[in-house]
């Protein structure tokens, strides 16, 4: 198979020409060439498609319509095809054909079984055949079974194709299944061959399609111009580029509906939110319902609601929960240090009762004493001058006491610093409410005792009493306590509340943000995908328009052929319109003046249109199948389209197997008049769907021939004389008329006169007398004179033939057979040698 | 060759894929039931009036009509010739006819057999008809051109 550029390359190459690869959205169109998969990873993974390997550059046709870089593809020709029990053929038989370009007409009356090599072909090719499968009724389906032999059905047919070979295409089944139920199996000297698929032809057949027939061609324009319009597409090779466009609007589509849907889903949420609202107030959610009521929505803002990070909430949510977790002071450390305060308030007065308060002051004047008198030894009093008090013993005393009451002292001081420190301790227990408690967002209710509370509290740092101090302690502690628990309690409340309502709302916004971000995003790459989508779009027009212009020049050429003395003239073949508006405009003007086609034309007329559209469309360069099978054109055709008919099957025969299958024999005859090359088979079904495939004569050597044979059967005792007596001077008869239709014929058409005048006449010489006039005389009044010629250039053998002819048609022959029907082959020759 | 015998000949023909007529059975078997229908004529003449056999076939054919005997076989027979004649004779632009044509063609001419059959019969059985030499002399009139050698 020949190299062709993907779509891709294609495309990339054109984005290069046209100076448009760096635009935004080219790496879309590049994208799109890899499916859904291939936009999807570059949208929303931003992966880039890679680009495609140095084109194969192929171009089309030119707009002249030549082929320029069109690859021809490797073609098939048809060998020949056989059938067995299938529609009108019994006994197997087989339609030899010649491969490669060229001309075969197949003749022979209707039901003759020609068409069954036609209709076997395309079930062949196509598992079906359009002639019941479009019937659909029970009768059509049925209609393939033989009467004669249908136990086992077969059709094959054998080609030669060129790069691959002989090919073998064979399908079979029983005569209790249907059609369908075969396979058709290629088998082939090539490759290994197995199914058409492998061949490539699955898809070509219905691309290409190379079978024509009668009744297909007839209906081409009953289902519309948009449904000729895609089967004339077919083969284009569009659906390709067609699936990259789809690619990028389904992209769009499906980013417009995410947009649509995040707008359907706020209405949503709103509705919730003002059912939520209604029955528990909250900012949040009224805040919620204005902003997705809002035209353009603030994601951020939204998203911070959803996920609680909004400041004004985050301060209220966070006092709360300070709030909540406030217990105020510890009433059991409260009560320890009011017990201790009045514990060294006690133990300070029990010693100031005593002489603690002096013991000091004492001991240093009992110390002086002692230090004087020994400085001294006076043994008087040195305060009180009493003699003689002084002595060793008070000495050793008053030492003593001394000792005694320092430490008496220092017990004092000891308590005094526990006192104080227990007082201090007990100052910072009544510590200054939290900054958070005047906090006006509060519940007052609560709020205020335990302000007051905390404030009563707080008055302890200014007591100095340890009593005093242990007294506020004591009142003071478990009021306060309560009063925060009741503050506490309200706040754990309010986060339960808000929660309950808040909570359901946000989980749906935050999926909600996400979804509406993803949608914003895509808002944005929407207008790119669209430019790419319309580039694309126009990519394919032209092409279209490109690809098609030879099909629509040729269509015209052909119908230019067939139209002969239509006053229909086809002006124009144009491919319209967008989407599902898509048609064929066929621009036809009757006697010169517009008109509007299809209308106007008469079903031959139709017919040939359909032939001219749909030859071009088989023919196409890039189709593997180098035959076109054309059932039936001439049905319901003037005898003057058959002569440009037989052009335009002579035009396709130059690079195609034509291969014609007809009941008319104007067809066989205006390509012999025109010369055109063609090999004609004769088709004829006997007995048992026995068919008979013989080669096409001439007329007068065909009936000469079988004559003659018939003589030869009777010679060797196979046919009885009765029989031999009665048909040999028919056919005798029969070889001079068709002489005589001959020279008339060539010598009328020579002088150029019409012909249809010329059938007209040879239809009107119903006698022998009256066509050996137009022979002999070219006049046809001239029969009364036909014999005295007769006798005169010819003598007595042409007399003999003259009579034998006229009697032995009718069953009175007498005489020597064998003779008669050599003069009559001398008596053809002279006619065909008259000018 | 009786006409039992030409149309035998006719049918098999048509139904016999046999070698020794492939191509040309069609023009054939409607010669031979052609020939077979004019003998069928001739008798018929031959009985009711034996002028008419000398008659062309276009006059037989019209004819025909006068006798309410085979009312129900006119129109059969004039289809059957035209059809035949039509079969074996050269046209332009017609292929031989098709074996289901010249089936019911052959039958139209068998159909006719019987009835002539009968008539043949009953006139055989009447000793005031002298079907024999009449019959035979009538048929050199009727033919024109050398005899046949039946």
């Amino acid at each position: 198979m020949t190299a062709v550029a993907t779509p891709q390359a294609q495309l990339f190459d054109r984005l290069i020409a046209q100076g448009k690869d760096a635009e935004s959205w080219a790496y879309l169109v590049l994208s799109a060439c890899d499916g859904e998969a291939g936009l999807a990873r570059y949208l929303d993974d931003g992966v880039e498609p890679a680009k495609p390997k140095k084109p194969v550059r192929s171009k089309g046709k030119s707009k002249d319509g030549k082929e320029t870089e069109v690859p021809e593809s490797p073609r098939a020709y048809l060998e020949a095809i056989g059938v067995r029990g299938f529609r009108g053929i019994g006994p197997e038989s087989e339609l030899k054909l010649r491969p490669g370009p060229g001309l075969t007409l197949v003749i022979g009356r209707n039901g003759s079984g020609k068409s069954s090599f036609a209709e076997a072909l395309e079930v062949l090719l196509t598992g079906t055949s359009v002639r019941w499968s479009d019937k659909g009724s029970r009768f059509w389906k049925e209609g393939w079974r033989n009467l004669h032999d249908g136990v086992e059905p077969l059709v094959r047919a054998r080609l030669v194709a060129e790069g691959i070979g002989q090919v073998e295409l064979t399908r079979s089944w029983t005569g209790d299944q249907e059609v369908d139920d075969g396979t058709t199996v290629a088998t082939g000297t090539g490759k290994k061959l197995t199914d058409l698929a492998g061949l490539g032809w699955e898809s070509a057949v219905q691309d290409f399609r190379p079978f024509m027939s009668h009744s297909e061609l007839a209906s081409r324009f009953e289902d519309g111009p948009s449904v000729l319009y895609r089967a004339l597409l077919k083969g284009l090779g569009l659906e390709a580029f067609e699936g990259i466009r789809e690619c990028l609007a389904k992209a769009q589509a499906a980013r417009r509906k995410q947009k649509s849907e995040a707008k359907d889903t706020a209405k949503l949420l709103i509705e919730d939110a003002k059912r939520i609202q209604a029955v528990t107030p909250d900012e949040r959610i009224a805040e919620t319902i204005t902003l997705l009521g809002a035209k353009d929505f603030d994601l951020d803002r939204l998203g911070a609601l959803a996920t609680g990070t909004n400041t004004d909430q985050a301060s209220l949510l966070s006092l709360l929960a300070q709030v909540a977790r406030e217990k105020g002071p510890d009433v059991a450390v409260a009560m320890q240090t009011a017990e201790g305060l009045r514990f060294a308030a006690k133990a300070m007065r029990e010693l100031a009762a005593q002489e603690a308060g002096r013991s000091a002051e004492v001991a240093t004047l009992l110390q002086a004493a002692l230090t004087l008198t020994a400085k001294t030894g006076d043994t008087a009093c040195p305060v009180c001058e009493t003699p003689d008090v002084i002595d060793a013993d008070w000495r050793e005393r008053t030492a003593a006491e001394v000792t005694r009451l320092r430490e008496a002292a220092k017990a004092l001081q000891e308590s005094q610093r526990l006192q104080r420190e227990l007082e201090r301790s007990a100052q910072a227990l009544c510590g200054a409410a939290p900054v958070w408690l005047a906090d006006p967002r509060l519940d007052e209710a609560v709020a205020i005792p335990a302000r007051e509370a905390w404030k009563a509290w707080r008055d302890g740092q200014k007591l100095e009493d340890a009593d005093a101090l242990a007294a506020h302690l004591e009142q003071r502690a478990a009021p306060l306590v309560t009063a925060v628990g009741s503050l506490a309690a309200w706040a754990e409340r309010e986060i339960a509340a808000r929660q309950d309502v808040w909570q359901p709302l946000a989980q749906k916004l935050g999926p909600w943000v996400d979804a509406a971000r993803a949608a914003a995003r895509g808002q944005q790459q929407v207008a790119d995908l669209k430019k790419a989508e319309d580039w694309v779009r126009e990519a394919i027009d032209d092409l279209r328009t490109e690809r098609f212009e030879p099909i629509a020049a040729r269509a015209r050429e052909y119908w230019g052929l067939m139209r002969l003395q239509s006053n229909v003239d086809l002006t124009a073949i144009k491919l319209e319109g967008s989407g599902k508006a898509q048609s064929v405009g066929l621009e036809v003007t009757v006697d010169g003046k517009p008109a509007g086609a299809l209308g106007v034309m008469s079903q031959g007329e139709l017919n040939s249109l359909a032939l001219s559209l749909f030859l071009p469309r088989a023919s196409l360069p890039v189709s593997p199948f180098g035959f076109v099978i054309v059932d039936d054109p001439v049905q319901a055709m003037d005898p003057a389209r058959v002569e440009g008919l037989a052009r335009v099957l002579d035009q396709t025969a130059k690079q195609r197997q034509v291969v014609v299958f007809t009941h008319d024999t104007r067809l066989s005859e205006a390509i012999k008049r025109l010369q055109i090359e063609a090999e004609t088979w004769e088709v004829m079904r006997r007995g048992n769907s026995v068919l008979e495939l013989r080669k096409k004569r001439e007329s007068v050597d065909a009936y000469l021939e079988d004559a003659r044979a018939l003589m030869k059967n009777f010679t060797k005792g196979e046919i009885p004389e009765g029989v031999i007596v009665r048909v040999v001077p028919g056919l005798c008869r029969d070889a001079v008329e068709a002489a005589c239709v001959e020279i008339t014929r060539r010598r009328r058409l020579a002088k150029g006169q019409a012909h249809a005048d010329v059938e007209a006449e040879l239809e009107s010489a119903q006698t022998f007398n009256k066509l050996l006039a137009l022979a002999i005389y070219d006049d046809i009044e001239k029969a009364g004179e036909v014999l005295k010629y007769i006798r005169n250039k010819w003598a007595t053998d042409g007399e003999a033939v003259y009579s034998g002819c006229q009697t032995g048609a009718h069953g009175q022959f007498e005489g020597d057979l064998e003779r008669f029907v050599s003069r009559t082959g001398t008596f053809t020759g002279n006619i065909r040698k008259l000018s | 060759m009786t006409v039992a015998e030409q149309l035998r000949w006719a049918r098999r023909m048509l139904d016999h894929a046999e070698a020794t007529t492939v191509g040309v059975w069609p023009r054939a078997s409607a010669l031979l039931a052609r020939h077979a229908l004019e003998e069928l004529l001739e008798e018929f003449w031959a009985v009711h009036s034996p002028p008419l056999a000398s008659a062309n076939r276009r006059a037989q054919m019209v004819a025909l009509r006068g006798y309410p005997a085979i009312a129900d076989q006119v129109a059969i027979v004039r289809v059957a010739y035209a059809g035949l004649s039509s079969g074996c004779h050269h046209h332009p632009y017609e292929l031989p006819p098709t074996r289901a044509e010249l089936d019911g063609l052959i039958a139209a001419v068998e159909g006719f057999a019987g009835v002539v059959a009968k008539i043949v019969a009953v006139n055989a059985r009447s000793p005031s008809e002298v079907v024999g030499p009449a019959k035979q002399s009538e048929r050199a009139r009727a033919t024109p051109r050398p005899k046949s050698g039946r």
